[in-house]
């Protein structure tokens, strides 16, 4: 396993990990739409990339699909995103926003639209991939945790003991 | 937000008052009912009550000389939104490295 590091500052969530990969290899994980779709999505969930393009005021349009029937209600939904990328360096940064979208690439305006920067560094170990997920403010910090729950109803408590026993 | 949830942590990071919110999840408690319930004094039990009272989670109502305490329903909220949007960015790297590891036997041809 390795090394996770995360921290809130303000309404921005920034995750530190160390991957034992090349960072040309980490990068193109982000920066090709065959990768992305082997792991972008929740498990059980499929990832089908509908457009990418790769340069800076260009769209990556997506849909997560749920094909795990244990999932009940889930199964067979699908959740449309549209990112708009903002800034790339190759093999060292990307930065775009991430929006809820329609199948039409319509994003919907009722939803946040969030900020993601990511980095990756050369280190004597491998990757370090820092990722900045910044939100408008804490309601669509909410909003989007309520959009997707796709990962189990764990109950609050359980979550809350969880943390005090780190 | 990250003040708020430093208060939240320190208030939570006691058994005794996780035991508490797990009650006050359930119903209102008085301080002579929770002291019972719990096994403790009840300054004891009034010391927590006033600790969770000052972090904002439980909200006291004053009825016939008795303190009831109830817990506050969107008092856990930040806490869990950044736990869960933490634990689905935290599974995404995991596949992520998976991936990684993956391509990586791949292009070794083993």
């Amino acid at each position: 396993m390795s090394t996770v590091k995360s921290h809130v500052e303000g309404t921005t969530l920034i995750m530190e990990r160390l991957f034992k990969a090349p960072r040309q290899l980490v990068f193109e994980a982000f920066s090709t739409p065959a990768h992305l779709e082997k792991w972008w999505g929740p498990s059980g969930w499929e990832t089908k990339v509908y457009s990418f393009d790769f340069k800076p005021g260009g769209i990556w349009h997506y849909c997560m699909t749920c094909v795990d029937k244990e999932q009940g209600d889930f199964y067979g939904m699908e959740s449309w995103g549209k990112s708009t990328f903002i800034d790339i360096d190759p093999y060292s940064r990307i930065v775009y926003t991430d929006a809820f979208s329609d199948a039409d690439g319509h994003v919907n305006p009722d939803l946040p639209v969030m900020t993601i920067t990511n980095e990756f560094l050369d280190t004597s170990e491998g990757t370090l991939f820092i990722s900045r997920s910044e939100f408008p403010n804490e309601e669509a910090l909410q909003q989007v945790v309520e959009m997707g729950a796709v990962e189990g109803f764990t109950s609050q408590l359980d979550r809350l003991e969880a943390i005090v026993s780190q | 937000m990250e003040e708020r949830l430093a208060s939240l942590f320190q208030a939570l990071a006691d058994p005794n008052r996780l035991r508490m919110i797990e009650l006050l999840r359930k119903q209102e408690w008085t301080v002579v009912m929770m002291a019972n319930q719990l096994g403790i004094s009840q300054p004891q039990t009034s010391k927590h009550l006033r600790i969770l009272y000052d972090a904002g989670l439980v909200t006291v109502t004053i009825d016939a000389n008795r303190r009831r305490y109830a817990l506050k329903s969107q008092a856990l909220e930040p806490l869990d939104a950044w736990r869960t949007y933490m634990a689905r960015e935290t599974e995404r790297l995991d596949r992520l490295e998976t991936f990684l590891a993956e391509s990586q036997r791949e292009e070794n041809g083993s």
